[in-house]
């Protein structure tokens, strides 16, 4: 119970992320007067952050990098924008298809709002749509970057529950479209206050163009076939990945030069350290809290509450939007998938598409006050103030929470692609 | 005195930088190397993924001491705009505060596990790297983030109170 009032004392004050797990664990620990854990608290934040899996990270957020270093936004936004900028409303269309291309290639959401915030929110602003909606569209479109493959959660969650890492991208694929088109039904029906599109600006684009702006379709592509045909493994295909952006990057589009290297990778470090050092202190917590027996209590509660597969999927979703409104995605999945994974397994539900809820839940907390760290990079990025951008978020999110119910309601939906290509 | 630290701190963080983007680029290197090797050559490197995994470790804690050094890691500070300046400042300074303390908690028990000789035994099964060299870079990079966290309470950083930057810290 002090653990607890603790935390949300230290939440509120602003103790960093990482910071808050460590300062919970200690605290716990003392409460629970088991202080013999201490000693092994470097043994076990290093330990979750040895399999091999996660050696994945950084050559994806390298591949990010480098993309975003070349272009690819403009780039991205220009094919969505020959596709579809001539409806009426048609930038929030290619906000959302934009959106759905970069994330077949940065795979995380924090990365993609930030990006689109800079990029689309500002042309979007000068067509006539309105701040606030430009900015809740983003926020919510940017969430399909982990669900659209590669994606840093599905590998994450494929280390932490052994299962291939290759279904898990292809199961997240039907998700994904079915998120993109409750995106689009929603701008559709908005779209009669929207600004009329400009039809004139997508006309008449020379075939090189094309060939040049889809080039990058080459890096999701590269990397689904080289995990899903089995000849890669996702970190090979990481490193794969990284070779093709850098040819396409440095030889093609000639937009990194050697200058760029250092910062490059120095925010490549900082961004892959902030994401695994989180895995370390996550599975720290979890480790901790598993002395006490805490996982087992969460789990015998749910295991009451739930009567069959799909309360138990509804259950979990409860959980882990309540969580996410507090704790990051990847913390949330370190701490409960051990826990209910197990659980999942006794009410016969397929652990690719358990991981497919679980990814797809733990967003909802990204666009969430309080905490809502989405919401953060989206006011940072615009200037708005936080209960503005999820006020035009809703209409969004409702869309992205019916999804998430039918994917739950429907396994089907993330299962049957993966059992029809035989990965 | 004072100024001979905050250089310290500086000095520090140039070269954990130096030696975290080494890190990074021999990491992606040897990955890249692994595919070839496996592939073309046909000939796997047995060892590449157990270094890859070594250098990930010492590049994901020497990154979180930058992170603390450049003010970039990830806080929701949902009470910043309710409390005055002076309260937001005691807030700050008081959250940086028990950064500085954890960090050193942390490195003062990871040094106490290592003191153990029995722990020294223990070795990678491909490199002969005893696993109590992980743990010793982890309450050494502990020690340097209580240092550069300290640093920038001494210096007026209030570095934590930026939210979350942009696309870098990407998480989920």
């Amino acid at each position: 119970m002090i653990t607890l009032v603790l935390f949300f004392i230290l939440l509120a004050l602003g103790l960093p992320i990482i910071f808050l797990l460590i300062a919970v664990s200690f605290i716990f620990v003392i409460e629970v007067d088991a202080t013999v854990l201490f000693s092994s608290f470097a043994v076990q934040a290093t330990r979750g952050i040895e399999a091999n899996g996660f050696l994945a990270i950084p050559l994806y957020m390298l591949v990010g990098e480098l993309m975003t270093r070349s272009g690819i936004t403009e780039r991205l936004i220009r094919v969505a924008d020959a596709m579809m900028g001539g409806m009426r409303g048609g930038l929030a269309y290619v906000n959302v298809l934009a959106n759905a291309f970069a994330a077949a290639i940065l795979g995380s959401a924090t990365a993609q709002i930030g990006v689109m915030s800079r990029s689309i929110v500002p042309e979007m602003i000068k067509r006539g749509y309105s701040p606030a909606l430009a900015t809740g569209l983003t926020v919510s479109a940017g969430l399909l970057g982990p669900i659209v493959p590669p994606s840093m959660l599905m590998i994450i969650y494929g280390t932490l529950a052994y299962q291939s890492v290759a279904t898990l991208f292809i199961a997240g694929i039907v998700p994904g479209i079915l998120i993109t088109f409750g995106f689009f039904t929603v701008v559709a029906m908005k779209a009669k206050n929207l600004p009329a599109g400009n039809p004139e600006e997508t006309k008449n684009r020379p075939p090189k163009a094309w060939v040049l702006d889809l080039l990058p379709t080459l890096i999701p592509a590269s990397i689904v076939i080289g995990v899903v045909s089995g000849a890669m493994t996702p970190t090979e295909a990481g490193g794969f990945a990284c070779v093709v952006v850098l040819v396409l990057s440095v030889l093609v589009y000639r937009t990194i030069t050697w200058k760029d290297v250092v910062p490059m990778l120095t925010n490549v470090v900082l961004a892959s350290s902030s994401v695994i050092a989180l895995i370390g202190f996550a599975t720290l917590f979890g480790w901790v809290l598993s002395y006490e027996g805490i996982p087992d209590i969460l789990a015998q509660l749910l295991l009451n509450a739930a009567v069959g597969p799909i309360s138990f999927l509804l259950l979990v979703c409860l959980v882990v939007f309540v969580l996410g409104m507090f704790l990051d995605g990847i913390g949330i999945m370190i701490v409960i998938v051990p826990i209910l994974l197990p659980i999942a397994m006794q009410f016969d539900i397929d652990p690719i598409h358990f991981g497919v809820v679980i990814a797809i839940a733990t967003l909802t907390g990204l666009v969430s006050p309080p905490v809502g760290p989405g919401l953060y990079i989206a006011m940072e990025a615009t200037g708005l103030k936080m209960m503005t951008i999820f006020n035009a978020a809703l209409p969004f999110m409702l869309a992205f929470l019916v999804c998430l119910v039918l994917i739950v309601l429907m396994p089907w939906l993330s299962t049957f692609l993966p059992n029809m290509i035989g990965v | 005195m004072l100024k001979l630290f905050f250089s310290l701190d500086r000095g520090i963080a140039h070269i954990e930088r130096a030696i975290a983007i080494t890190c990074l680029a021999t990491l992606s290197g040897v990955l890249i190397a692994q595919i070839f090797f496996r592939y073309v050559l046909r000939q796997p490197l047995f060892w590449a993924e157990e270094l890859a995994l070594g250098l990930m470790f010492l590049m994901t804690f020497i990154g979180l001491s930058l992170l603390i050094h450049s003010g970039r890691l990830v806080a929701i500070t949902p009470l910043a705009n309710y409390l005055s300046p002076t309260v937001s400042r005691i807030v700050n300074i008081s959250v940086q505060l028990i950064v500085v303390f954890l960090s050193a908690l942390l490195a003062y028990y990871a040094f106490y596990y290592v003191s153990n000789p029995a722990v020294w035994f223990e070795r990678s099964p491909t490199l002969p790297i005893p696993r109590a060299s992980y743990y010793t870079v982890f309450g050494i990079e502990c020690v340097l983030m209580s240092l550069h966290q300290l640093a920038a309470t001494l210096g007026g950083r209030s570095i934590l109170t930026i939210p979350i930057p942009a696309h870098a810290e990407a998480s989920t």
